[in-house]
Parts: C-alpha cells; structure tokens; sequence
C-alpha cells in the first residue's frame, strides 16, 4: 500500500517540481552565457565587479526561490493533502496514517535531495566553467590522490556524512508534520497554531540539549580537558574519531526522527478531526 | 460477513461547544436503503464522517462491518463527502488509478462507461471541470464500488432538479443489491419512494428509527409530511403587532 501511496505523492511532486527544477537549470545556463565568464575581461573594474556580483545574487535567488518553494511543497503536500478536502481522500483509503505520513514524508525527503543537486548544478553551469572544472580537479585531487588516509575509509566518511544529511533533512521535515498534526488538535487557528508549536518544539529541544550538556559538564569530574584527554587515550585514528562523530549526529538526528514521526502518526491515528 | 453493518453503541460527539451526537445507540443491517434524515446542524455529516473514520467519538463506540473505523472498515465503506475532494494535479485518470489501486471492490470498467455516458474525457484534468461535473465524477467514483456500505452525505443537495433525478438513478441502478446505502438529506420528497428505513435525528439524538412502510402503516401519512410535522418550526413573528 505504501509503495501505491508513494505513487501518487512523487507523481503530484514530479508536477510541481519539473518545472522549477527545469527553471533553475535553463536559468543557470542563460545566465552563465550573459553575465558569466565571458564578460569578466571587461575593461572598466568596475562593470567588471558588478558582473561578478551579480551571477552571484542571480545564484543566490535561485537558491533561495528554491528552497522556499521546496518548504511551502513539505508543508502544503501535509497539511493540504491530508487535513484539508483532500484528506477526505486520503483518510478514507484503507491504509493506515503511518503510511499517509511515511509516504508524505519519503516524497518530501526526495524533494529536498533532488532540489539540492538541482541547485549544486546550477552553481556549477552558473559560473565559469573552467574555474569549476579546476575546482572539481583540485577537490578531487586533495580528497583522494593527496590524503593521508586511505581511499576506503574517505569513501566511507562521505557515505557517512551524506547518511547525517539525510537523516537531518528527514528530521527537519518531520518536525514540521508533528509540529502540523499538534497545531491540528486546535480548534480555532489550525495553522497559527502549527507555527507556535513548531517554535516551542525547537525551543524544547534546544533547552533539552543546553541541559544535557549542563548535566555532563557541570558535575566537575568532566571538563573539555578531560574528555579530549580521554579520545587522546582511546588513540583513534582520524577515520575513526570522524566516523565517531558522524554517527552521535546521526543518532541525535534519528532519535528526534523516529520522537517526531511518533507525535504526528499517534495523533492522526487516535485524534484525526477533520470538520 | 457481519449481519450488522452499522453498529454504534453509547456514540457521543462533541466539537467542544456542546455535543452533536448524545448517547446515540444504533443498528443498522445489510441490504437496506436508509434515508438519515434531519434539519440543518443536527448532527447528520457528524454521524457520516465518524463511520467514514473522519472524525473520532468523544465517547461510546462505532463498529462498521465488525470494524472500528480503519482500513478493514474502509475497504468495504465508499463515502460521498459533502466537498469536492480532489487535488488540483488530478486527471480524471488519475482518479480512477487511485481507486482501482486502493479498492479491490472498484469497477474500472463501469466507472469509464459511466464518465463517458457523462462527457468526462479521461485526460481532463479536474481543475477546469465545472462544478457539477466535478460532483458528478465524485458520484461515479465512490457508485463504481461494490462496497458494503455507501455514506452519501447530501449528494442532492443545491443542485436542480435535473440533477437530482440523475444522481439518484445513478445512485439506484448502482449500489451494490447486499449493501446498504445511508443518504443523508433534507430533501426528503425527492428520495422518500427509494428509502426503505429513516432515521430521524434531533437535538443530538436519534429520534426515530423505522420502516418506510411502518411509518405509513402506523401514522397514516408520509415520511415527508411526518418530517415536517416533527420538525416545524414556528415563523418568527413580531413586528406587525402595531398595524393590527
């Protein structure tokens, strides 16, 4: 059932998001032709800054349009799609919420990946394209041909790392369905009250992690000094003290997935009211 | 399969500014036409959304073929909101892959002569389809199942008499003969010669609950004309006292 559902959410974000996609990129190259590298031989200094100005704000509107427009999808593809008339649809398919929600919330992640390479290309069309050739030889160069650490272990880093900006994502998304489906359980100012709850569950969890850290370090027996002193002891390599790392900020991010994921499906399963 | 397709027992719904549904005990059975009758604001599309799985009881409970509302329940119950459910993006296509993906009990074939006996071409998205026609595919949707219980929330209400005939011939020559169908509606003449049972409801309770032929057997008259007698409302008077 998750995988019909899935269907029809990633065909309604291929409509939607085509198009802009498709705009970032045919932008990127006009621009790339017009204000790009071949006018930065200009003789006056000073339209010769402007133009290197502007493809930068031109970059940086596209950036910014998109990921506006990729907010506005994860909240309206939620909050229209399932507590609004189309949720009369939705809610009266024989399916359970945690699959309406999984599948909202797949759609979404996919959205927001899809859109970030969308927009790396477009910062690489945008700008002269030897420059970024020479950046992509030169990045290349230092990560694998020139590091001191095996080839292996700098392709699992990566893996790792993307794997953190994954879960991230999904979390940020999904805090913004629980922060919807708590905003729902009100009668007047749904959507206002969305917005509040958004605000205080990141004040909860920013008052959560100052305390926790507060917990650890304010004993006495755990200072700075002592933990660093401690990983010096345990002797790990870079590989593994990163790697380390990555996974606290994987496990942070997850808990507060699976907390949020939680909050929106017991709420849409036990208090769905939609009048 | 269960003889009861509605079951609620000690139903109560309140929004929080008083209770719609009080105390509703109810058992409704297959094969029945059962017109839920009742003015405005009575609690009629509350009572339709809960068995739909829209809306959770305050209190008591609901069963639907056995079910408490969820996906068995929803499997054999096809529901006509009093709204206009689709997504803008939507095809008339694409309405009919979503129903034949998600019901097992939906007729594509029957669904697609029925969209072209009404001029809906397949590839006409939603969003430039008229009202009524909108409706009307919502109609040919929810009527291509053969599903055990229908929940038509006022599917004849603010359309012209024209309209009305045809949305319950469509209505009647498609429901599924062992389910039951439950029309909700104030339009009572228009749907009193299909209903088999009605069921009255006012102030938050059901107040009547009885056989089309009872009904005339016993009180010697019509349902319409017993509606209108149950619920009479006195014109506001006042105003004139001085001309008199």
């Amino acid at each position: 059932m998750l995988s019909k559902l899935l269907k029809y959410d990633l065909s309604s974000m291929l409509k939607s998001f085509l198009l802009i996609w498709g705009a970032a990129l045919v932008l990127a190259f006009v621009n790339h032709f017009t204000l790009g590298g071949l006018h930065f031989e200009s003789s006056s200094f000073m339209v010769s800054s402007l133009l290197k100005v502007v493809p930068f704000l031109m970059f940086l509107a596209i950036m910014v349009s998109m990921a506006v427009l990729t907010l506005i999808f994860v909240i309206q593809r939620f909050y229209n799609g399932l507590l609004k008339d189309e949720g009369y649809l939705m809610f009266t398919l024989p399916v359970k919420p945690w699959q309406l929600i999984t599948s909202k919330g797949i759609s979404a992640v996919l959205v927001n990946i899809i859109s970030g390479i969308i927009a790396i290309v477009a910062i690489m069309i945008l700008f002269p394209w030897k420059d970024v050739g020479e950046f992509i030889r030169e990045f290349w160069n230092g990560l694998f041909l020139n590091a001191p650490i095996p080839v292996w272990q700098i392709v699992v880093l990566i893996l790792e790392f993307l794997f953190m900006v994954l879960v991230n994502v999904a979390k940020s998304i999904y805090q913004i369905y629980a922060a919807i489906a708590l905003g729902h359980q009100f009668k007047k100012h749904r959507v206002g009250m969305a917005f509040v709850m958004y605000l205080l569950i990141s004040l909860a969890l920013s008052t959560i992690a100052s305390s926790i850290l507060q917990l650890i370090f304010s004993s006495g027996s755990i200072t700075l000094d002592t933990l660093l002193d401690t990983f010096s002891r345990w002797n790990w390599s870079f590989f593994g003290s990163v790697s380390f790392g990555l996974w606290i900020l994987i496990l942070i991010a997850g808990v507060q997935l699976v907390a949020f994921h939680i909050i929106a499906e017991r709420l849409l399963s036990k208090r769905l009211n939609l009048e | 399969m269960n003889e009861n397709v509605i079951q609620c027992i000690n139903l109560s719904k309140d929004y929080g500014s008083g209770p719609v549904l009080e105390q509703l005990n109810l058992t409704i059975g297959s094969g029945r036409i059962i017109g839920l009758l009742g003015p405005n604001g009575t609690g009629k599309t509350t009572l339709i959304k809960i068995l739909a799985g829209l809306l959770q009881p305050t209190s008591g409970q609901v069963l639907v073929d056995g079910h408490v509302p969820g996906p068995e329940s929803k499997a054999v119950v096809s529901y006509l909101p009093d709204k206009m459910y689709f997504a803008d993006w939507m095809k008339a296509k694409d309405l009919l892959d979503l129903f034949e993906d998600f019901y097992a009990d939906f007729d594509r074939a029957k669904a697609e002569q029925m969209c072209a006996s009404l001029g809906i071409v397949p590839t006409q998205r939603m969003k430039t389809m008229s009202k009524g026609t909108k409706e009307k595919m919502q109609l040919v949707l929810v009527m291509s199942r053969k599903a055990k219980l229908y929940l038509l929330d006022e599917p004849i209400a603010g359309v012209d008499p024209a309209a009305r005939d045809f949305i319950m011939n469509t209505i009647l020559t498609n429901y599924s003969q062992d389910g039951t169908v439950l029309i909700s509606t104030h339009l009572i003449g228009d749907i009193e010669r299909v209903l088999d049972e009605v069921l009255f409801l006012k102030d938050t309770k059901v107040v009547l609950h009885d056989t089309v032929d009872n009904i005339r057997e016993q009180q010697g008259k019509s349902v319409d004309a017993l509606f209108r007698e149950m619920f009479r409302m006195n014109p506001i008077e006042g105003g004139n006292q001085d001309a008199q």
